[in-house]
């Protein structure tokens, strides 16, 4: 992508991108990405988004509000290492960090999206299932004409929901075709699959794809001023919902309440824990795969204790890729977690993910009321 | 001599037998730690349900005054009952709550409380001392399965023992009081009753703990695998976040477990060091329990196996083991 190297302000930027001429088989990708930092670098801060991409040998160029990131990639069709160039903006505000690229996804997924897997404060907007339903709402509320016309979609059979058909077959199902929403909505009561890609042709707009790790891709454009700012519009509505999720996430809070007598003063541990709300009951055997899933995933349990009938599961959690630790108890509606000390939120946020990717696709999230 | 020198040194079948008979002690022996293990994990579990309820700031405590103040209040001063000390500012009283996820054996188990509330009134001082603060009176709780609660309440009577019932049922996550009679009168007189009529009024109907989080991850007299397990997640994460090289002393597991517990307890420092030993020398190894479990019932297996091998095959002179 060939955007000039002078000092942008994101306005700016926004015009400069969505006017620009793309290199001929490129396309416009946004990839969005959940920090804790509101600044790119805060002095007052012992952890910046710039020491932490930094970190991970990520060259950062200052273009006013937008930064240059580049990074190594292995181009699989090429058989060679190249460097992969994004332009991204960091919103004080949400603290979402929004990258702009014309790279193949694989460069995504090696760069960033591999970095945001273990980095501390930072972590890939994941597209839940549900999310994915909003995107699809809005989509053909505003363009009723709109087809689907791609998904790929995966069954584990650790999910909580089996599938009709075969529930103990994993699968991951790709189909091209203009009725592949209909479809979609069949396989997944049959075969229990839900989505990780979905394609949009937009009449009048272009074809647009999204990735559930957060990533938005123009496929083809119209008119390539409208088309892209629709690019960003679908990004944002994603990250509308995705925030949501967040501030949920970051209502959970551990501290230590001071309890005073005359001579001393004792520290009582309250635990605010957040909520995920299963879409259905589920069994001993689940929190048994729940188990197996956590463990694949880089979450160890400990010093649990399981109950089989009225169905309990409770214990400690290390999140070996964040290096957090936290507490959950789960029972066969929900699920509580709550945070021991200081648990930053893209360790719970990586969990969530972890759980409606693997476990139950139409978890959701919610507020823990006293 | 060894146990292996001791079977070498048999005729092949009595080799053959003692070897049988290790073999089933020594899963014998496994399955009974895993059991114990077991039960620390759910008592420490009932514990959190019960803290959890009485967390300052939450409804317990604006609809009483009564909050969590101490965990295992009285370990400092050799007393091994009591798992929570709960207090009410005004009244100046304190809960001293026993939690027990079950009661297999009623009867000795509540002389053994019994005893234990007669030592703790005649070290008022000492706890005081724990506290900082004075005690008015102190009133002692037992919390168990609901399910449980009308044998132990009967055997409480017959006992004459001060001691209010706390009855839990986790699956609606719900704590109660139970008395044996309606005579509150009478059932406060005789310590089995709130002296304060709000607390059981609530108590009475029932108070419901939405989570089992833990907040109170580990206590002083936990299982040391608990203990280990716990120890080990905190100095790997602790190595991982500093970017240390994964090594660590013995000051760094004392002010571990020191942290942990002086919050809200006080334990002397006698105590943490010994602990702080105790782990170390455990050692911290991947798999700790699986390991754990196995080379303690190892080692208990091959006491038992002797004992019966003597038994079943009349095998008299054991001296060369014993020594």
């Amino acid at each position: 992508m060939k955007i000039p190297t002078k000092p942008y302000l994101f306005d700016t930027f926004i015009e400069e991108l969505t006017s620009i001429e793309l290199e001929p088989y490129t396309r416009l990708k946004v990839a969005c990405f959940l920090t804790s930092f509101s600044k790119w670098y805060d002095e007052q801060k012992r952890i910046n988004v710039e020491t932490v991409l930094k970190k991970y040998g990520v060259n950062i160029d200052q273009l006013g509000d937008i930064r240059r990131i580049t990074a190594k990639y292995f181009d699989t069709i090429e058989r060679k290492e190249k460097i992969a160039t994004f332009y991204s903006y960091l919103d004080p505000t949400s603290k979402a960090l929004v990258c702009f690229t014309d790279e193949r996804q694989e460069a995504i997924e090696q760069t960033l999206e591999n970095i945001a897997e273990t980095a501390v404060g930072f972590y890939y907007a994941f597209i839940t299932h549900k999310v994915f339903n909003v995107l699809r709402k809005r989509i053909l509320d505003l363009h009723p004409d709109s087809k689907c016309t791609y998904f790929s979609a995966t069954y584990s059979p650790l999910q909580s929901k089996k599938s009709f058909t075969r529930p103990t077959v994993q699968r991951t199902m790709v189909y091209y075709g203009m009725d592949a929403l209909e479809t979609f909505d069949e396989v997944s009561e049959y075969y229990g699959v839900h989505p990780t890609v979905m394609r949009y042709d937009i009449p009048d707009k272009g074809i647009y794809e999204i990735h559930a790790k957060g990533s938005f891709s123009l496929w083809s454009e119209e008119k390539p001023s409208e088309s892209r700012s629709f690019l960003l519009s679908l990004s944002n509505l994603a990250l509308e919902d995705i925030l949501i999720s967040r501030g949920i996430i970051e209502s959970s809070n551990y501290e230590l309440i001071p309890v005073k007598t005359e001579k001393r003063t004792f520290e009582i541990p309250k635990l605010t824990p957040w909520i995920i709300d299963f879409s259905h009951e589920v069994d001993f055997q689940d929190a048994e795969s729940l188990i197996e899933i956590m463990s694949s995933n880089g979450f160890s349990i400990f010093n649990e204790v399981k109950e089989k009938g009225s169905i309990r599961l409770n214990g400690m959690v290390i999140d070996d890729k964040k290096h957090t630790l936290f507490t959950l108890d789960m029972d066969s509606t929900k699920m509580y977690v709550a945070p021991i000390g200081e648990v930053s939120f893209d360790s719970f946020y990586r969990f969530y993910k972890v759980i409606t990717e693997n476990f139950d696709s139409n978890a959701i999230c919610s507020r823990f009321e006293v | 001599m060894s146990f292996e020198s001791f079977r070498d040194s048999l005729k092949d079948e009595d080799q053959q037998l003692l070897s049988a008979i290790f073999r089933e002690e020594n899963n014998k022996k496994q399955n009974l730690i895993r059991e114990e293990i077991e039960s620390d994990r759910r008592h420490l579990e009932i514990i959190n349900f019960c803290s959890n309820l009485f967390t300052p700031g939450l409804e317990l405590d604006s609809l009483t005054g009564y909050r969590l103040m101490l965990i295992e209040p009285l370990c400092s001063i050799g007393i091994r009952n009591f798992d929570l000390g709960v207090f009410n500012d005004k009244s100046r009283c304190l809960l001293l709550v026993e939690c027990k996820h079950s009661i297999s054996r009623i009867k000795p188990e509540i002389v053994e409380l019994s005893k234990a509330i007669e030592e703790t009134n005649g070290r008022k001082i000492e706890l005081e001392d724990i506290l900082g603060g004075s005690i008015n009176y102190i009133e002692y709780v037992l919390c168990i399965p609901a399910m449980e609660v009308s044998e132990v309440l009967r055997e409480v009577s017959t006992q004459s023992i001060p001691l209010c019932v706390w009855g839990f049922d986790l699956m609606k996550r719900e704590l109660r009081l139970f008395c044996e009679t309606s005579d509150s009168e009478h059932e406060i007189k005789s310590g089995r009753m709130h002296r304060d009529g709000n607390l059981s009024r609530i108590l009475f109907r029932g108070i419901t703990s939405k989570t089992l989080v833990r907040s109170i991850p580990i206590i002083p007299s936990s299982h040391m695998c608990t203990l280990l397990i716990h120890v080990t997640a905190h100095l790997y994460l602790e190595r991982v976040i500093q970017g240390t090289e994964n090594i660590f002393s013995y000051p760094d597991v004392y002010n571990l477990i020191l942290n942990q517990f002086e919050r809200h307890t006080y334990i002397p420092e006698e105590y943490l060091k010994g602990l702080t030993t105790r782990i170390i020398e455990t050692a911290l190894r991947k798999d700790i329990m699986e390991d754990y479990i196995i080379r303690n019932a190892f080692r208990l297996a091959e006491v038992s196996a002797i004992a019966r091998f003597k038994k079943e095959s009349g095998f008299t002179d054991l001296s060369p083991y014993l020594k």
